[in-house]
């Protein structure tokens, strides 16, 4: 048993895991496996209303997308979610020189924005979000006295982002949300159906943006579907999953037309039931297939060991 | 502290993908991989023929160079050095063809410079070697009315004249052009001698997985290459355009060719009004990898900027087929057209 672990430990690079955009921000030591497969567990309060659940549904796409940032952060693949993984720390995660020690980023660096940067390599440990909401000042480097004017300024000056108007005060609806009485007793595990949920969930949102009339926000929703597809599109490697990559490259063409149709709500609404019909289909087919994705430990470290024994 | 960029001098480098900023950023391919791309990794075929250069295997320096500028044919240090193999292969005539493609490359390569001189010595055209000695002493002349001369650059342009004028002297001392043949044709001196950093690893498993054919700079081990490559992204994200090149320029000499170093370099230069030089880079970097994201993007920002959005728009559907699952270099640049076609219909009313 000693032995299994052992080798265990050895794989594997997170070089040889580069493709897979999860795994970018990882420490080079790090446990690619267990980053790749499963997280800390998000500590979503439910929702008290409505209006709250539409706003935290927002949120929660906009914290898990690229999209969110614009630069080098955007383009580099940066969400929210790769430095506070389900809403909190990541003692994972490492960007070399901008790290300094794993777990931590220097956020006054113009490696992503100018506005921050300071002349000085002062990396800071990656805090929780959990329970953030109970507090009454907002940020290390720059305190801020609310949680909506803290976040506005850090997708705005520390990662370039300029998204919808309707998004940031829902990110911090949703940070508002995390809370440690709602934590699960166990880690996450990072399965194909989760990640599709993911999707899926921004999706309905973006459905329910275009019925308030939100274009806008409808069409950031539609984008973050799209790439968190994309997403599970990485997973899914070798000649045996052709097909399903076919798969999901077609729904991500069908959320692009409708997306492309935004700015008609009446064409807009009429085209998501047949996408999510389109969506469902997809997921089922995929789920046959899910013991050869990537989403399982075992293919996974199949993978990556292949990677790192292949010739350069 | 002053930030700094970590240097690791013997760490690993592998390269590949990514951009800068709000004002741009690169953007390799970063996100999905790319399907194609050069059968010949040209950073890993630099790095093997710098390697083969420092051991003084000629014959395989000259194989690896030349793959390398099947590729990159306008790499200024792969051309360099490209002709120290060739001089070290008994070929100096050959070699002068790869010294002026690297001169006309990069203006201010001392180096190569020098080695001209030296061979055109060496080949009876003294004419040439004083041409170039004449274009040396400009580039000290040059930095000094800038005020900007790196004293490391000042030392090796110094130590140029004085071996282009020791070698003129020994050529007229003996009045015969073959005694002065520099004694190290045959080794060729100014192979580099600490090239380190291992080239862009081409991980790729067997399957018909479309892998990154070049992995990202971004995501790299920072070996000095890629610390200089980052250190130009933080330039370009402070506007710092003329400082970034150099940096640029640094890297590209370690690393070897890359999309991501030869995108920047375009969007430094276009961001300095040099657009054909920066079309020029785009054009390389897309060369090395057709679907690069970023040098797509910027490739038809540069568009919008003279006025030809039809060109700009032909970059955009190539994002489109490129980004799958979408990206933001495509939604950055439907967002400037958009804005571009506004600005038109404002005008014509």
């Amino acid at each position: 048993m000693i032995i299994r672990l052992a080798a265990a430990a050895l794989c594997c690079s997170q070089a040889a895991a580069e493709p897979l955009e999860d795994a970018r921000w990882a420490r080079p030591d790090a446990d690619i496996v267990r980053i790749l497969t499963t997280s800390p567990g998000e500590c979503l309060r439910p929702p008290a209303t409505k209006e709250e659940a539409r706003r935290v549904e927002i949120g929660r796409a906009a914290f898990r997308t690229p999209f969110l940032f614009g630069g080098t952060a955007a383009r580099a693949g940066l969400s929210c979610n790769s430095c506070h993984r389900d809403g909190h720390d990541n003692p994972d995660f490492f960007l070399e020189g901008l790290s300094g020690a794993p777990g931590a980023a220097d956020v006054t660096s113009s490696v992503f924005s100018k506005v921050r940067e300071d002349g000085v390599f002062n990396p800071v440990t990656i805090p929780t979000l959990v329970d953030a909401g109970k507090k009454s000042s907002f940020g290390a480097t720059s305190p801020h006295g609310s949680l909506d004017e803290f976040i506005a300024s850090a997708v705005d000056e520390e990662f370039a982002g300029a998204p919808p108007p309707s998004v940031i005060p829902a990110i911090a609806a949703y940070v508002a949300a995390l809370d440690s009485a709602a934590c699960p007793k166990e880690p996450a595990k990072t399965t194909l159906d989760a990640a599709m949920k993911d999707a899926r969930r921004a999706l309905l949102t973006a459905q329910a943006a275009f019925e308030s009339g939100d274009a806008e926000t409808a069409s950031f929703l539609l984008l973050a579907a799209r790439g968190a597809l994309g997403r599970v599109h990485q997973r899914l490697q070798g000649d045996r999953l052709e097909k399903e990559r076919a798969t999901l490259t077609a729904l991500s063409a069908a959320i692009g037309d409708v997306r492309a149709a935004a700015g008609d709500k009446q064409a807009a609404l009429a085209g998501m039931p047949t996408l999510l019909d389109q969506f469902d289909a997809a997921q089922r087919s995929l789920r046959r297939a899910r013991k050869k994705t990537l989403f399982e430990p075992k293919a996974l470290r199949r993978w990556l060991e292949a990677r790192e024994e292949a010739p350069h | 502290m002053r930030k700094t960029i970590l240097i690791l001098s013997a760490a690993a480098a592998a390269l590949a993908a990514a951009p800068a900023m709000a004002a741009g950023g690169g953007g390799g391919s970063g996100g999905l991989p790319s399907s194609s791309g050069p059968r010949v990794d040209p950073a890993e075929a630099f790095r093997d023929g710098v390697e083969a250069l420092q051991a003084k295997d000629y014959k395989k320096a000259e194989k690896k160079f030349g793959d390398v500028l099947s590729a990159a044919p306008k790499h200024p240090e792969a051309n360099y050095y490209m002709a120290l193999a060739k001089i070290g292969n008994g070929k100096s005539k050959n070699a002068v063809r790869y010294l002026e493609k690297a001169i006309k490359e990069r203006p201010n390569f001392v180096e190569a410079r020098e080695r001209l001189a030296l061979v055109s010595i060496e080949l009876g055209e003294p004419d040439v070697a004083r041409e170039q000695l004449t274009a040396i002493e400009g580039l000290k002349a040059e930095c000094a009315a800038a005020g900007d001369c790196e004293a490391a650059f000042v030392a090796r342009v110094d130590t140029a004249i004085e071996r282009v004028n020791a070698a003129m002297g020994a050529a007229t001392a003996t009045e015969g052009p073959d005694a002065a043949a520099p004694a190290e044709t045959a080794e060729p001196e100014g192979a580099p001698e600490d090239a380190s950093g291992d080239a862009p690893s081409d991980d790729q498993s067997s399957d018909d997985q479309p892998a990154d054919d070049q992995l990202s700079l971004f995501f790299a081990p920072r070996d000095e290459g890629v610390s200089h490559y980052m250190g130009a992204v933080r330039l370009i994200n402070e506007a710092r355009y003329g400082e970034a090149i150099a940096d640029l320029h640094k890297a590209q000499a370690i690393v070897g060719p890359h999309p991501d170093i030869l995108n920047y370099l375009g969007y430094s230069h276009r961001k300095l009004g040099i657009m054909d030089k920066a079309q020029d880079y785009y054009a390389q970097a897309l060369a090395l990898d057709p679907d690069h994201k970023g040098a797509t993007e910027y490739l038809g920002e540069l568009y919008l900027e003279i006025g030809e959005i039809d060109e700009a728009r032909r970059q955009l559907a190539r994002l489109d087929a490129i980004c799958a699952f979408g990206c933001v270099e495509r939604e950055d640049l439907a967002r400037l057209i958009a804005l571009k076609e506004t600005d038109r219909r404002a005008e014509r009313q």
